[in-house]
């Protein structure tokens, strides 16, 4: 992996076409700004993995499904 | 051809009904075919089987069922992966997570299934999106019957 020390508002750029903007830091949080074209998909790493999960989860519902019909939504 | 389901047996299906998801879904990124399956005539849920391995299927609803105003864009890279070309073409889904007490079932909202039911190709997309959850509550508690 390749550490980089940036300080605010300097930039590194990936690929000549991928460029991430140190916009804020405070409180132990870094903002960042992503310049990418738009084939580039961007997400945040815990929320694609919490979807891998739970599609896992997903997966394991075979005995639930007959009472899937006793049961009303919300709306 | 005839295929192995999780919930039906074995079922025949069309080949033209088989749904190609190039890059899978996450966590499942191996299997890019998959066909809906009708819970019953009455019920609002979709099973989303894999067509390559008979014990991944999917719970799925159309979002219209779970909660109003569901809006996100979808984007252009999407819209060209899946040769979208019309609005009328697009299926939304939104997979289930049932659960041993069923009333705490969840959706996945942030992460729709989005289908062109017209060519066949389909894509589960991740929207970064705090109006939606990945376990959102989908079901009333349900009314006592008063005696």
């Amino acid at each position: 992996m390749l550490v980089l020390t940036r300080k605010l508002n300097e930039k590194i750029v990936i690929d000549e076409r991928i460029e991430i903007t140190v916009v804020g830091i405070e409180n132990g949080k870094v903002q960042l700004g992503i310049e990418a074209p738009q084939e580039i998909e961007i997400m945040r790493k815990e929320l694609l993995e919490d979807v891998k999960e739970e599609n896992k989860k997903a997966v394991k519902n075979k005995k639930l499904l007959e009472e899937l019909n006793n049961i009303k939504f919300k709306l | 051809m005839e295929i192995m389901t999780r919930d039906f047996g074995r079922l025949e299906i069309a080949e033209s009904d088989i749904i190609i998801f190039k890059s899978g879904l996450p966590g499942f990124e191996n299997l890019e075919e998959f066909v809906l399956l009708p819970l019953g005539e009455e019920s609002p849920f979709i099973v989303m089987q894999s067509v390559d391995n008979p014990d991944i299927a999917f719970v799925t609803v159309e979002p219209g069922n779970l909660i109003q105003n569901y809006e996100f864009e979808i984007s252009d890279k999407t819209e060209k992966e899946l040769e979208i070309k019309k609005v009328s073409d697009v299926l939304i889904l939104n997979i289930i997570t049932l659960k041993n007490e069923i009333k705490k079932s969840t959706a996945n909202l942030s992460a729709p299934i989005v289908i062109n039911i017209e060519d066949k190709l389909g894509k589960q997309v991740i929207l970064d999106d705090s109006r939606y959850q990945v376990r959102y509550k989908i079901f009333a508690p349900v009314e006592e019957v008063a005696e």
